[in-house]
């Protein structure tokens, strides 16, 4: 078969293409990342001039926290043939993504890193440091592990400090359930996660009926998008929760808070530090 | 006869003219002398991605090309299409059940065989549901109870996703799309459509047949149940594939027929070979179109289909009620 010889010749096209794009940068990969989530660890444990190009995600402010500064660089849709033309030594892709534009990367040599949802701090650790490692700047994703470790720190409840019921409420009622990363960030800030009651299990949606029923002590309700009044968002202002306002305080926990580790979770162990401060006072 | 000729020498000139259209279209511009010189990381681009992308634009709008002027010919009925069946459903419902599961992550190929599982237990079900007696009426029937159970279970599998991204994923893939797949994918699906494709093709004559009605057949001499076996294995197996590789594309089987039509005429026999290769014509279009709009991410094929298929309908409609009226 021709096709294997010409493959074979592809192969080494792109070898020679990546190991003169090596030497121009000094040694150290380009990397292309496709995934929002991974945009936001790598922006931060890579050069600027290593970082080929993020995802079309990463400039949503909805979505993405670092949308101003990925205003700054080159982003693709995730397709192979954006990728490929790019030449990158490593591709970050995450496991929900397109697997036929991963198979594609595979097939033509290219190294990709895949990352699963990571479902704890621990787990998270393994991602940033995986990060750090293929960019070649392994200082720099334990220092990234260190400041979100301070941040952690900072907003942890006082010893003695009793734990508050709370839950998490998104637009369509979406919550998240144990074993999930915002869960642990919830019990380390001193809270108790009560999505349990509401019958969820990891993720899932809270039907009305029931957080009425039995509120928690917090709801981190998300922000409706402004100008956007979906079906979905409604029933963050839904009137009936104002018949259980006086039993449960309402703090702001935005949606983009709920899916990425990575430096994200400073902002996360901040906004969950207010919504316990709002609870129990300065004293918290 | 030499009109007919014709006119499929000239759609297969047009689907080769696609072809390079195809391979020239897409989101990076790759210069000419790429083309040849195997070295260029942009060769990759065109014969590891867009080729692909290509054959399977080809044989995957020929597959449902062809269905659909089988399902049409079959139940006389100019509203059918491949969906009718139940098999793609079924193809959908297993591809979708490995997204569920979270299954495939690290082997591709388990979406595709997922989803032919799918596909032939569609195939068997018919059979049985609609095999001995039973004539066109109980055949759709059976088919329209596939299908709508099928949709359920993708629909349920759906809302009890275990995350917004896997739901976000499964979605996506509904949607269909022959973006970035690669010659696994056509090794895959071909043999398949190829072999679903010869066996419809075989049934142009009994197809002819059955304009005179069920009984009218018999008497011709055309076995109706050899002809729905046949009808359900080939449909089966070529809408199947392409289900497997491209998620659901609708309209395509429901519009080429009717486009072919006023060209050769009302005997559906004749109706096969050029609504495969329009169908195949049709597809590459709009794959060519949805690389070529300037969104934000690329718009999912089996959307652009539809968007494309409505209004041009309306306008065959809007013809085609002038001249009987």
């Amino acid at each position: 078969m021709t096709g294997f010889t010409r493959r074979a010749a592809v192969g080494a096209g792109l070898a020679t293409g990546f190991l003169g794009g090596v030497a121009s940068a000094g040694a150290l990969p380009s990397v292309v990342s496709l995934n929002p989530c991974l945009d936001a660890v790598l922006v931060n444990v890579a050069d600027r001039g290593q970082v080929t190009a993020l995802s079309h995600y990463a400039r949503d402010p909805q979505q993405s926290s670092i949308a101003r500064i990925a205003l700054g660089y080159p982003i693709t849709y995730e397709s192979a043939e954006e990728v490929i033309a790019l030449r990158p030594d490593v591709v970050l892709t995450a496991a929900h993504s397109s697997p036929a534009t991963r198979a594609a990367l595979t097939r033509l040599g290219i190294r990709t890193e895949l990352f699963k949802v990571p479902n704890s701090w621990v787990e998270n650790q393994v991602q940033i440091r995986r990060i750090a490692q293929a960019v070649g700047h392994p200082d720099r994703g334990e220092a990234l592990i260190a400041r979100v470790e301070a941040a952690m720190a900072r907003s942890a409840p006082r010893p003695g400090a009793r734990p508050i019921t709370a839950l998490v409420f998104q637009p369509n009622g979406f919550a998240a359930g144990h074993g999930t990363l915002v869960d642990e960030m919830m019990r380390r800030a001193g809270f108790v996660n009560v999505a349990q009651r509401y019958g969820l299990r990891k993720w899932g949606n809270v039907s009305l009926e029931r957080l009425l029923d039995d509120p928690p002590e917090v709801l981190l309700a998300g922000q409706a998008a402004p100008n956007a009044p979906t079906f979905a968002e409604k029933i963050l202002n839904h009137p009936a929760l104002a018949s259980i306002a006086p039993r449960m305080t309402r703090a702001v926990f935005p949606e983009r808070l709920l899916y990425c580790g990575g430096p994200g979770l400073v902002d996360t162990a901040a906004a969950l530090a207010t919504a316990r401060r709002q609870v129990l006072g300065a004293a918290a | 006869m030499t009109r007919r000729l014709l006119l499929l020498g000239g759609l297969c000139l047009l689907v080769l003219l696609l072809s390079g259209l195809s391979l020239m279209a897409g989101r990076v511009w790759v210069p000419w002398s790429a083309w040849t010189l195997a070295a260029d990381p942009r060769w990759a681009i065109i014969f590891e991605l867009r080729l692909p992308r290509t054959i399977l634009a080809v044989a995957v709008g020929a597959a449902l090309g062809l269905s659909g002027a089988v399902m049409q010919g079959y139940t006389r009925n100019p509203l059918a299409d491949p969906g009718v069946l139940g098999v793609s459903s079924m193809a959908a419902l297993g591809a979708v059940m490995t997204m569920y599961l979270s299954l495939g992550l690290t082997t591709p190929w388990l979406l595709f065989a997922a989803a032919m599982v799918g596909a032939s237990l569609g195939v068997a079900v018919m059979l049985i549901l609609a095999g001995g007696t039973g004539g066109t009426i109980t055949f759709i029937l059976a088919g329209v109870i596939l299908n709508t159970v099928a949709s359920a279970g993708v629909a349920l599998a759906l809302s009890l996703a275990p995350s917004p991204w896997a739901a976000q994923e499964i979605i996506n893939w509904l949607l269909g799309s022959l973006a970035d797949r690669s010659a696994d994918d056509v090794w895959r699906a071909l043999p398949f459509i190829a072999v679903g494709s010869g066996l419809m093709l075989m049934l142009g004559r009994a197809l002819d047949a059955l304009t005179l009605g069920e009984t009218g057949a018999k008497a011709l001499g055309i076995d109706l149940n050899l002809t729905r076996t046949l009808l359900a294995l080939g449909v089966g197996l070529a809408s199947g594939a392409s289900v497997a590789v491209t998620g659901m594309i609708g309209f395509v089987g429901l519009i080429t027929p009717h486009l072919m039509r006023p060209l050769v005429g009302h005997r559906p026999g004749a109706l096969l070979a050029p609504s495969a290769v329009a169908g195949a014509a049709l597809v590459l279009a709009a794959d060519i179109l949805v690389r070529l709009t300037p969104s934000a991410a690329e718009v999912r094929l089996g959307v652009a289909m539809a968007a494309i298929g409505g209004p041009f309908f309306l306008a065959l409609l809007i013809s085609m009620r002038r001249r009987l009226a």
